[in-house]
Protein backbone atom coordinates (compact mmCIF):
# COMPACT_ATOMS: atom_id res chain seq x y z
CA UNK A 1 0.00 0.00 0.00
CA UNK A 2 1.41 3.39 -1.05
CA UNK A 3 1.46 6.06 1.63
CA UNK A 4 0.27 9.61 0.90
CA UNK A 5 3.85 10.73 1.11
CA UNK A 6 4.93 8.24 -1.52
CA UNK A 7 2.00 9.18 -3.72
CA UNK A 8 3.01 12.82 -3.62
CA UNK A 9 6.59 11.97 -4.37
CA UNK A 10 5.47 9.86 -7.29
CA UNK A 11 3.40 12.66 -8.74
CA UNK A 12 6.44 14.89 -8.73
CA UNK A 13 8.64 12.14 -10.12
CA UNK A 14 6.30 11.21 -12.96
CA UNK A 15 5.65 14.80 -13.97
CA UNK A 16 9.13 16.17 -13.30
CA UNK A 17 9.72 17.20 -16.90
CA UNK A 18 6.41 19.04 -17.17
CA UNK A 19 6.77 20.59 -13.72
CA UNK A 20 10.19 21.87 -14.64
CA UNK A 21 8.88 23.41 -17.87
CA UNK A 22 5.96 25.09 -16.08
CA UNK A 23 8.27 26.35 -13.38
CA UNK A 24 10.63 27.82 -16.00
CA UNK A 25 7.67 29.57 -17.66
CA UNK A 26 6.65 31.03 -14.33
CA UNK A 27 10.16 32.17 -13.48
CA UNK A 28 10.49 33.92 -16.79
CA UNK A 29 7.41 35.99 -16.03
CA UNK A 30 8.59 36.80 -12.52
CA UNK A 31 10.79 39.85 -12.47
CA UNK A 32 10.92 43.12 -14.30
CA UNK A 33 14.25 42.28 -15.84
CA UNK A 34 13.80 38.65 -16.81
CA UNK A 35 15.81 35.93 -15.15
CA UNK A 36 16.98 34.50 -18.42
CA UNK A 37 18.74 37.69 -19.37
CA UNK A 38 20.97 37.36 -16.34
CA UNK A 39 21.43 33.61 -16.19
CA UNK A 40 22.09 31.45 -19.21
CA UNK A 41 18.96 29.33 -19.72
CA UNK A 42 20.89 26.05 -19.62
CA UNK A 43 22.37 27.00 -16.23
CA UNK A 44 18.96 27.94 -14.86
CA UNK A 45 17.50 24.65 -16.09
CA UNK A 46 20.28 22.63 -14.51
CA UNK A 47 19.96 24.46 -11.17
CA UNK A 48 16.19 24.09 -11.13
CA UNK A 49 16.30 20.43 -12.12
CA UNK A 50 18.76 19.63 -9.32
CA UNK A 51 16.74 21.63 -6.82
CA UNK A 52 13.49 19.91 -7.78
CA UNK A 53 15.18 16.54 -7.33
CA UNK A 54 16.45 17.45 -3.89
CA UNK A 55 13.08 18.84 -2.89
CA UNK A 56 11.38 15.65 -4.03
CA UNK A 57 13.66 13.66 -1.73
CA UNK A 58 12.95 16.10 1.09
CA UNK A 59 9.20 15.70 0.50
CA UNK A 60 9.50 11.89 0.55
CA UNK A 61 11.08 12.01 4.01
CA UNK A 62 8.92 11.19 7.03
CA UNK A 63 8.84 13.78 9.77
CA UNK A 64 7.55 17.27 10.35
CA UNK A 65 9.29 18.93 7.42
CA UNK A 66 12.31 20.07 9.40
CA UNK A 67 15.19 20.72 6.98
CA UNK A 68 17.97 19.19 9.02
CA UNK A 69 20.07 16.10 9.40
CA UNK A 70 22.39 14.27 7.09
CA UNK A 71 19.86 13.75 4.28
CA UNK A 72 19.23 17.49 4.00
CA UNK A 73 22.89 18.43 3.79
CA UNK A 74 22.97 17.94 0.03
CA UNK A 75 19.94 20.18 -0.37
CA UNK A 76 21.53 22.89 1.78
CA UNK A 77 24.81 22.81 -0.11
CA UNK A 78 22.96 22.97 -3.41
CA UNK A 79 20.95 25.96 -2.15
CA UNK A 80 24.13 27.71 -1.01
CA UNK A 81 25.62 27.07 -4.41
CA UNK A 82 22.67 28.43 -6.37
CA UNK A 83 22.17 31.44 -4.13
CA UNK A 84 25.80 32.49 -4.09
CA UNK A 85 25.68 32.59 -7.88
CA UNK A 86 22.48 34.65 -7.71
CA UNK A 87 23.95 37.08 -5.21
CA UNK A 88 27.01 37.62 -7.39
CA UNK A 89 24.66 38.19 -10.35
CA UNK A 90 22.96 40.97 -8.40
CA UNK A 91 19.59 39.32 -7.89
CA UNK A 92 17.66 40.91 -5.06
CA UNK A 93 16.66 38.92 -2.00
CA UNK A 94 13.00 38.98 -3.01
CA UNK A 95 13.79 37.75 -6.51
CA UNK A 96 15.78 34.93 -4.99
CA UNK A 97 12.92 34.01 -2.66
CA UNK A 98 10.30 34.36 -5.39
CA UNK A 99 12.22 31.82 -7.44
CA UNK A 100 11.72 29.21 -4.71
CA UNK A 101 8.13 30.13 -3.83
CA UNK A 102 7.00 30.11 -7.47
CA UNK A 103 7.44 26.36 -7.43
CA UNK A 104 4.47 26.05 -5.05
CA UNK A 105 1.75 27.05 -7.53
CA UNK A 106 3.19 24.75 -10.15
CA UNK A 107 3.38 21.75 -7.86
CA UNK A 108 -0.09 22.28 -6.40
CA UNK A 109 -1.66 22.31 -9.85
CA UNK A 110 -0.35 18.79 -10.38
CA UNK A 111 -1.45 17.72 -6.90
CA UNK A 112 -4.98 18.98 -7.58
CA UNK A 113 -5.20 16.93 -10.77
CA UNK A 114 -3.86 13.77 -9.14
CA UNK A 115 -5.73 13.97 -5.84
CA UNK A 116 -8.98 15.19 -7.44
CA UNK A 117 -10.93 12.33 -5.84
CA UNK A 118 -9.40 12.73 -2.37
CA UNK A 119 -9.78 16.33 -1.15
CA UNK A 120 -8.69 15.37 2.38
CA UNK A 121 -5.34 14.01 1.24
CA UNK A 122 -4.93 16.90 -1.16
CA UNK A 123 -5.32 19.42 1.62
CA UNK A 124 -2.98 17.51 3.91
CA UNK A 125 -0.27 17.14 1.27
CA UNK A 126 -0.54 20.73 0.09
CA UNK A 127 -0.07 21.89 3.68
CA UNK A 128 2.89 19.62 4.18
CA UNK A 129 4.72 20.47 0.95
CA UNK A 130 3.87 24.12 1.40
CA UNK A 131 5.53 24.19 4.79
CA UNK A 132 8.63 22.46 3.42
CA UNK A 133 8.95 24.96 0.60
CA UNK A 134 8.38 27.81 3.05
CA UNK A 135 11.26 26.56 5.13
CA UNK A 136 13.50 26.24 2.11
CA UNK A 137 12.52 29.80 1.19
CA UNK A 138 13.44 31.11 4.61
CA UNK A 139 16.73 29.24 4.59
CA UNK A 140 17.47 30.72 1.15
CA UNK A 141 16.81 34.15 2.52
CA UNK A 142 19.28 33.59 5.37
CA UNK A 143 21.91 32.23 3.02
CA UNK A 144 21.33 35.18 0.74
CA UNK A 145 21.87 37.76 3.53
CA UNK A 146 24.96 35.93 4.68
CA UNK A 147 26.46 35.90 1.21
CA UNK A 148 25.58 39.53 0.54
CA UNK A 149 27.24 40.48 3.81
CA UNK A 150 30.37 38.65 2.73
CA UNK A 151 30.35 40.51 -0.57
CA UNK A 152 29.88 43.85 1.18
CA UNK A 153 32.70 43.09 3.59
CA UNK A 154 35.01 42.23 0.77
CA UNK A 155 34.05 45.36 -1.10
CA UNK A 156 34.50 47.68 1.86
CA UNK A 157 37.93 46.19 2.39
CA UNK A 158 38.80 46.90 -1.21
CA UNK A 159 37.44 50.44 -0.96
CA UNK A 160 39.46 50.98 2.21
CA UNK A 161 42.63 50.03 0.40
CA UNK A 162 41.81 52.23 -2.55
CA UNK A 163 40.82 55.20 -0.42
CA UNK A 164 44.13 55.67 1.38
CA UNK A 165 46.85 55.63 -1.22
CA UNK A 166 50.38 56.35 -0.09
CA UNK A 167 52.09 57.99 -3.04
CA UNK A 168 55.77 58.55 -3.54
CA UNK A 169 55.99 62.17 -4.65
CA UNK A 170 59.76 62.42 -4.87
CA UNK A 171 62.79 60.64 -3.46
CA UNK A 172 62.24 60.78 0.27
CA UNK A 173 58.81 62.41 0.06
CA UNK A 174 55.49 60.57 0.31
CA UNK A 175 52.03 62.00 -0.11
CA UNK A 176 48.88 60.86 1.67
CA UNK A 177 45.80 62.50 0.17
CA UNK A 178 42.77 61.89 2.37
CA UNK A 179 39.33 61.89 0.82
CA UNK A 180 36.03 61.36 2.62
CA UNK A 181 35.02 60.64 6.17
CA UNK A 182 37.73 59.40 8.50
CA UNK A 183 36.39 56.96 11.06
CA UNK A 184 38.23 54.83 13.58
CA UNK A 185 38.53 51.75 11.39
CA UNK A 186 39.73 53.75 8.45
CA UNK A 187 42.21 55.78 10.46
CA UNK A 188 43.72 52.56 11.79
CA UNK A 189 44.20 51.31 8.27
CA UNK A 190 45.51 54.70 7.20
CA UNK A 191 48.17 54.82 9.91
CA UNK A 192 49.37 51.30 9.22
CA UNK A 193 49.62 51.93 5.49
CA UNK A 194 51.33 55.26 5.94
CA UNK A 195 53.96 53.90 8.33
CA UNK A 196 54.72 51.03 5.98
CA UNK A 197 54.87 53.49 3.08
CA UNK A 198 57.35 55.65 4.99
CA UNK A 199 59.64 52.69 5.60
CA UNK A 200 59.30 51.30 2.07
CA UNK A 201 60.06 54.66 0.46
CA UNK A 202 62.59 55.83 3.06
CA UNK A 203 60.53 58.98 3.33
CA UNK A 204 62.00 61.82 5.37
CA UNK A 205 58.95 63.94 4.73
CA UNK A 206 55.27 63.05 4.66
CA UNK A 207 52.68 65.41 3.24
CA UNK A 208 49.15 64.66 4.45
CA UNK A 209 46.56 66.53 2.44
CA UNK A 210 43.09 66.87 3.96
CA UNK A 211 41.45 68.96 1.20
CA UNK A 212 39.04 66.09 0.60
CA UNK A 213 38.00 65.61 4.23
CA UNK A 214 34.58 67.21 4.68
CA UNK A 215 34.49 67.52 8.46
CA UNK A 216 37.00 67.55 11.24
CA UNK A 217 35.83 66.85 14.75
CA UNK A 218 37.71 66.03 17.92
CA UNK A 219 37.87 62.36 17.02
CA UNK A 220 39.27 62.96 13.53
CA UNK A 221 41.77 65.42 14.96
CA UNK A 222 42.90 62.76 17.43
CA UNK A 223 43.37 60.28 14.60
CA UNK A 224 45.40 62.85 12.71
CA UNK A 225 47.53 63.58 15.76
CA UNK A 226 48.16 59.89 16.23
CA UNK A 227 49.21 59.56 12.60
CA UNK A 228 51.58 62.49 12.89
CA UNK A 229 53.13 61.23 16.13
CA UNK A 230 53.64 57.77 14.67
CA UNK A 231 55.32 59.13 11.55
CA UNK A 232 57.51 61.39 13.67
CA UNK A 233 58.56 58.45 15.81
CA UNK A 234 59.88 56.68 12.77
CA UNK A 235 61.93 59.77 12.01
CA UNK A 236 59.84 61.53 9.37
CA UNK A 237 58.66 65.13 9.28
CA UNK A 238 54.95 65.59 8.71
CA UNK A 239 53.37 68.49 6.86
CA UNK A 240 49.59 68.83 7.02
CA UNK A 241 48.06 70.62 4.05
CA UNK A 242 44.70 71.48 2.58
CA UNK A 243 43.15 73.05 5.65
CA UNK A 244 40.13 75.02 4.49
CA UNK A 245 38.95 78.16 6.30
CA UNK A 246 35.96 76.21 7.68
CA UNK A 247 38.21 73.50 9.05
CA UNK A 248 40.58 76.08 10.53
CA UNK A 249 37.56 77.60 12.31
CA UNK A 250 36.41 74.25 13.64
CA UNK A 251 39.87 73.37 14.86
CA UNK A 252 40.17 76.56 16.85
CA UNK A 253 36.56 76.48 18.13
CA UNK A 254 36.85 72.88 19.26
CA UNK A 255 40.06 73.82 21.00
CA UNK A 256 41.96 71.05 19.24
CA UNK A 257 45.67 71.41 19.72
CA UNK A 258 47.39 70.94 16.40
CA UNK A 259 50.21 73.14 17.64
CA UNK A 260 52.96 70.61 17.19
CA UNK A 261 52.01 70.06 13.58
CA UNK A 262 53.63 71.78 10.69
CA UNK A 263 50.70 73.02 8.61
CA UNK A 264 50.37 74.68 5.22
CA UNK A 265 47.25 75.98 3.51
CA UNK A 266 47.65 74.43 0.09
CA UNK A 267 49.12 71.21 -1.14
CA UNK A 268 51.40 73.32 -3.32
CA UNK A 269 52.88 75.12 -0.34
CA UNK A 270 53.25 71.80 1.44
CA UNK A 271 55.17 70.23 -1.42
CA UNK A 272 57.41 73.27 -1.60
CA UNK A 273 58.09 72.91 2.09
CA UNK A 274 58.82 69.21 1.68
CA UNK A 275 61.38 69.92 -1.01
CA UNK A 276 63.03 72.46 1.21
CA UNK A 277 63.27 69.96 4.08
CA UNK A 278 65.00 67.57 1.68
CA UNK A 279 67.39 70.28 0.58
CA UNK A 280 65.75 70.68 -2.82
CA UNK A 281 64.26 73.63 -4.60
CA UNK A 282 61.93 74.16 -7.55
CA UNK A 283 63.33 76.73 -9.97
CA UNK A 284 62.24 78.15 -13.31
CA UNK A 285 64.10 76.64 -16.21
CA UNK A 286 66.68 79.11 -17.54
CA UNK A 287 65.98 80.25 -21.10
CA UNK A 288 68.96 80.65 -23.47
CA UNK A 289 71.38 79.43 -20.88
CA UNK B 1 73.79 39.10 25.75
CA UNK B 2 76.14 42.02 25.30
CA UNK B 3 75.29 44.68 22.76
CA UNK B 4 78.42 45.73 20.85
CA UNK B 5 79.11 49.45 20.74
CA UNK B 6 81.44 50.52 17.94
CA UNK B 7 83.41 53.73 17.61
CA UNK B 8 83.45 55.39 14.21
CA UNK B 9 85.41 58.66 14.24
CA UNK B 10 83.70 60.98 16.68
CA UNK B 11 80.50 58.98 17.05
CA UNK B 12 79.43 55.62 18.47
CA UNK B 13 77.33 53.10 16.55
CA UNK B 14 75.32 50.40 18.20
CA UNK B 15 72.77 48.00 16.87
CA UNK B 16 70.50 45.97 19.13
CA UNK B 17 70.26 42.71 17.25
CA UNK B 18 67.96 40.62 19.39
CA UNK B 19 65.36 40.78 22.11
CA UNK B 20 66.96 42.01 25.33
CA UNK B 21 65.99 40.87 28.78
CA UNK B 22 65.46 43.65 31.29
CA UNK B 23 68.91 43.01 32.74
CA UNK B 24 70.50 43.13 29.25
CA UNK B 25 68.79 46.46 28.67
CA UNK B 26 70.13 47.91 31.93
CA UNK B 27 73.63 46.60 31.10
CA UNK B 28 73.38 48.19 27.68
CA UNK B 29 72.55 51.54 29.26
CA UNK B 30 75.60 51.33 31.55
CA UNK B 31 77.90 50.27 28.70
CA UNK B 32 76.70 53.04 26.44
CA UNK B 33 77.18 55.71 29.10
CA UNK B 34 80.69 54.46 30.00
CA UNK B 35 81.69 54.29 26.37
CA UNK B 36 80.45 57.83 25.66
CA UNK B 37 82.38 59.09 28.69
CA UNK B 38 85.67 57.28 28.00
CA UNK B 39 85.83 57.68 24.24
CA UNK B 40 84.80 61.34 24.36
CA UNK B 41 82.57 61.08 21.31
CA UNK B 42 80.04 63.69 20.22
CA UNK B 43 77.15 61.37 19.60
CA UNK B 44 75.56 57.92 19.64
CA UNK B 45 73.35 56.19 17.09
CA UNK B 46 71.17 53.34 18.38
CA UNK B 47 69.77 51.10 15.67
CA UNK B 48 66.66 49.18 16.76
CA UNK B 49 65.66 47.69 13.41
CA UNK B 50 65.79 44.17 14.83
CA UNK B 51 63.56 44.93 17.83
CA UNK B 52 60.05 43.71 17.16
CA UNK B 53 58.79 44.49 20.65
CA UNK B 54 59.47 47.72 22.51
CA UNK B 55 57.41 47.62 25.68
CA UNK B 56 57.15 50.30 28.34
CA UNK B 57 60.28 49.07 30.11
CA UNK B 58 62.42 49.11 26.98
CA UNK B 59 60.96 52.49 25.96
CA UNK B 60 61.93 53.87 29.34
CA UNK B 61 65.49 52.53 29.04
CA UNK B 62 65.91 54.08 25.60
CA UNK B 63 64.39 57.35 26.76
CA UNK B 64 66.57 57.55 29.85
CA UNK B 65 69.72 56.55 28.01
CA UNK B 66 69.20 59.38 25.55
CA UNK B 67 68.71 61.93 28.31
CA UNK B 68 71.73 60.66 30.23
CA UNK B 69 73.97 60.74 27.17
CA UNK B 70 72.86 64.31 26.54
CA UNK B 71 73.92 65.20 30.09
CA UNK B 72 77.33 63.86 29.20
CA UNK B 73 77.46 66.34 26.33
CA UNK B 74 76.68 64.09 23.40
CA UNK B 75 73.68 63.65 21.08
CA UNK B 76 71.59 60.54 20.51
CA UNK B 77 69.58 59.38 17.50
CA UNK B 78 67.47 56.22 17.56
CA UNK B 79 66.91 54.72 14.15
CA UNK B 80 65.12 51.91 12.37
CA UNK B 81 62.01 51.65 14.52
CA UNK B 82 59.52 49.27 12.94
CA UNK B 83 56.14 50.72 11.93
CA UNK B 84 54.15 48.36 14.13
CA UNK B 85 56.40 49.16 17.10
CA UNK B 86 55.77 52.90 16.66
CA UNK B 87 52.05 52.26 16.38
CA UNK B 88 51.98 50.10 19.50
CA UNK B 89 53.92 52.63 21.57
CA UNK B 90 51.52 55.39 20.61
CA UNK B 91 48.49 53.28 21.39
CA UNK B 92 49.89 52.39 24.79
CA UNK B 93 50.08 56.06 25.51
CA UNK B 94 53.82 56.12 25.87
CA UNK B 95 55.89 57.81 23.26
CA UNK B 96 59.63 57.94 23.03
CA UNK B 97 59.40 61.65 23.62
CA UNK B 98 62.53 63.72 23.51
CA UNK B 99 64.37 61.14 21.47
CA UNK B 100 65.51 62.09 18.00
CA UNK B 101 64.61 59.41 15.47
CA UNK B 102 65.55 58.48 11.93
CA UNK B 103 64.33 55.90 9.46
CA UNK B 104 67.56 53.97 9.04
CA UNK B 105 71.20 53.94 10.03
CA UNK B 106 72.28 56.11 7.12
CA UNK B 107 69.74 58.84 7.85
CA UNK B 108 70.46 58.39 11.56
CA UNK B 109 74.14 59.20 11.15
CA UNK B 110 73.21 62.15 8.95
CA UNK B 111 70.81 63.47 11.57
CA UNK B 112 73.32 62.96 14.35
CA UNK B 113 75.93 64.96 12.42
CA UNK B 114 73.54 67.86 12.01
CA UNK B 115 72.61 67.75 15.70
CA UNK B 116 76.30 67.79 16.65
CA UNK B 117 76.87 70.75 14.35
CA UNK B 118 73.98 72.59 15.98
CA UNK B 119 75.38 71.91 19.44
CA UNK B 120 78.81 73.15 18.45
CA UNK B 121 77.64 76.40 16.86
CA UNK C 1 42.26 25.31 18.91
CA UNK C 2 45.83 25.93 19.96
CA UNK C 3 47.17 26.22 23.46
CA UNK C 4 50.58 26.87 25.01
CA UNK C 5 51.56 27.31 28.62
CA UNK C 6 54.72 29.10 29.64
CA UNK C 7 56.07 29.08 33.19
CA UNK C 8 57.11 32.49 34.46
CA UNK C 9 60.17 32.49 36.70
CA UNK C 10 62.91 34.54 35.13
CA UNK C 11 63.28 37.44 32.71
CA UNK C 12 63.95 35.20 29.69
CA UNK C 13 60.47 33.73 30.16
CA UNK C 14 59.03 37.15 29.22
CA UNK C 15 60.79 36.95 25.86
CA UNK C 16 59.72 33.34 25.43
CA UNK C 17 56.06 34.14 26.17
CA UNK C 18 55.84 37.03 23.74
CA UNK C 19 57.60 35.02 21.01
CA UNK C 20 55.07 32.21 21.36
CA UNK C 21 52.21 34.72 21.40
CA UNK C 22 53.45 36.41 18.25
CA UNK C 23 53.93 33.09 16.45
CA UNK C 24 50.41 31.97 17.31
CA UNK C 25 48.91 35.29 16.21
CA UNK C 26 50.79 34.97 12.94
CA UNK C 27 49.57 31.40 12.40
CA UNK C 28 45.98 32.52 13.04
CA UNK C 29 46.33 35.21 10.39
CA UNK C 30 46.64 38.40 12.46
CA UNK C 31 48.54 41.22 10.71
CA UNK C 32 51.93 42.48 11.82
CA UNK C 33 50.51 45.45 13.75
CA UNK C 34 48.25 43.11 15.77
CA UNK C 35 51.13 40.67 16.32
CA UNK C 36 53.19 43.48 17.81
CA UNK C 37 50.31 44.76 19.94
CA UNK C 38 49.80 41.29 21.33
CA UNK C 39 53.51 40.59 21.96
CA UNK C 40 53.85 43.94 23.71
CA UNK C 41 50.81 43.38 25.92
CA UNK C 42 52.14 39.92 26.88
CA UNK C 43 55.49 41.49 27.69
CA UNK C 44 53.89 44.02 30.05
CA UNK C 45 51.71 41.56 31.91
CA UNK C 46 54.28 38.77 32.25
CA UNK C 47 56.85 41.25 33.53
CA UNK C 48 54.42 42.32 36.24
CA UNK C 49 53.90 38.69 37.20
CA UNK C 50 57.64 38.09 37.53
CA UNK C 51 58.57 41.40 39.09
CA UNK C 52 55.75 41.85 41.58
CA UNK C 53 54.01 38.50 41.55
CA UNK C 54 56.85 36.12 42.40
CA UNK C 55 56.30 34.23 39.18
CA UNK C 56 53.42 32.16 37.88
CA UNK C 57 52.38 31.04 34.46
CA UNK C 58 51.05 32.35 31.18
CA UNK C 59 48.55 30.46 29.04
CA UNK C 60 48.10 31.45 25.41
CA UNK C 61 45.26 29.94 23.39
CA UNK C 62 43.75 30.71 20.04
CA UNK C 63 41.42 29.55 17.30
CA UNK C 64 40.17 30.57 13.90
CA UNK C 65 36.83 29.52 12.43
CA UNK C 66 34.53 30.72 9.65
CA UNK C 67 33.48 33.81 11.55
CA UNK C 68 36.41 35.03 13.58
CA UNK C 69 39.90 34.45 14.83
CA UNK C 70 40.69 34.99 18.45
CA UNK C 71 43.69 34.76 20.73
CA UNK C 72 43.41 34.77 24.51
CA UNK C 73 46.08 35.27 27.12
CA UNK C 74 45.74 34.38 30.75
CA UNK C 75 48.51 35.29 33.20
CA UNK C 76 48.37 34.17 36.82
CA UNK C 77 50.88 34.91 39.54
CA UNK C 78 51.29 33.98 43.18
CA UNK C 79 52.11 37.46 44.41
CA UNK C 80 50.63 39.52 47.22
CA UNK C 81 48.01 40.99 44.88
CA UNK C 82 47.37 44.57 43.86
CA UNK C 83 45.85 46.60 46.71
CA UNK C 84 44.08 49.15 44.53
CA UNK C 85 43.31 47.89 41.03
CA UNK C 86 41.61 51.08 39.88
CA UNK C 87 44.71 53.00 40.75
CA UNK C 88 46.97 50.44 39.09
CA UNK C 89 44.98 50.87 35.88
CA UNK C 90 45.73 54.61 35.83
CA UNK C 91 48.47 55.99 33.63
CA UNK C 92 51.70 56.74 35.39
CA UNK C 93 50.96 54.85 38.60
CA UNK C 94 53.86 52.66 39.63
CA UNK C 95 55.29 51.08 42.74
CA UNK C 96 58.24 49.66 40.89
CA UNK C 97 60.57 50.84 38.21
CA UNK C 98 58.40 50.96 35.10
CA UNK C 99 56.72 53.88 33.45
CA UNK C 100 53.49 52.91 35.11
CA UNK C 101 52.23 52.18 31.64
CA UNK C 102 52.18 48.41 31.84
CA UNK C 103 48.60 47.62 32.84
CA UNK C 104 46.79 50.55 31.22
CA UNK C 105 48.97 50.20 28.13
CA UNK C 106 48.22 46.51 27.75
CA UNK C 107 44.51 47.22 28.17
CA UNK C 108 44.59 49.73 25.33
CA UNK C 109 46.34 47.29 23.03
CA UNK C 110 43.85 44.46 23.55
CA UNK C 111 40.14 44.18 22.76
CA UNK C 112 39.27 42.44 26.01
CA UNK C 113 40.92 42.93 29.34
CA UNK C 114 39.97 41.63 32.80
CA UNK C 115 41.96 41.74 35.98
CA UNK C 116 41.28 40.25 39.39
CA UNK C 117 43.54 40.40 42.34
CA UNK C 118 43.47 39.06 45.84
CA UNK C 119 45.84 37.99 48.57
CA UNK C 120 46.51 34.74 46.67
CA UNK C 121 47.72 36.43 43.54
CA UNK C 122 46.70 38.37 40.48
CA UNK C 123 45.04 37.08 37.34
CA UNK C 124 44.88 38.96 34.06
CA UNK C 125 42.81 37.64 31.15
CA UNK C 126 42.97 39.47 27.86
CA UNK C 127 41.93 38.77 24.30
CA UNK C 128 42.21 40.01 20.78
CA UNK C 129 39.79 39.06 18.02
CA UNK C 130 39.09 39.81 14.44
CA UNK C 131 36.40 38.91 11.94
CA UNK C 132 37.36 36.42 9.29
CA UNK C 133 36.24 37.37 5.80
Amino acid sequence: METDREKTENIIYKNRKAILDDWMEKIKKLSVSPFTERIPEAQLMKQSYDLLEMLRQEISKPGNGEIAGKESEKLLSLLRNIISIRAEQNFSSSETAAYIFSLKDVLFRYFRDSFADAPGILQQEVMRVSSIIDRVGIISFDIYSEIREDIINRQSKAIMELSTPVIKAWDGIVLLPLVGIIDTVRSQEMIERLLQGIVDNEARVVVIDISGVPVIDTKVAQHLMKTVTAATMLGSEVILTGISPEIAQTIIKLDIDLGVMRTRGSLKAGIEDAFQLCGLKIMPKKENA
Amino acid sequence: MKVPILKLGDILLTSIQEDLTDQDAVDFQNDALCKVRTSEVMGLVVDITALDVVDSFMARVINETANMVRLLGAEVVVCGMQPSVALTLIEMGRELLGVETALNLELGVEKLRSLIEKRQS
Amino acid sequence: MMKEIIGLQQQTDIIQARKIGREMAKTLGFGSADQTRLATAISEITRNAIQYGRGGHCAISGYSDRNERKISISVEDRGPGIPDIDKAMEDGYTTGHGLGAGLPGARRLMHEFHIESGSGGTKVVMGMKQKNF
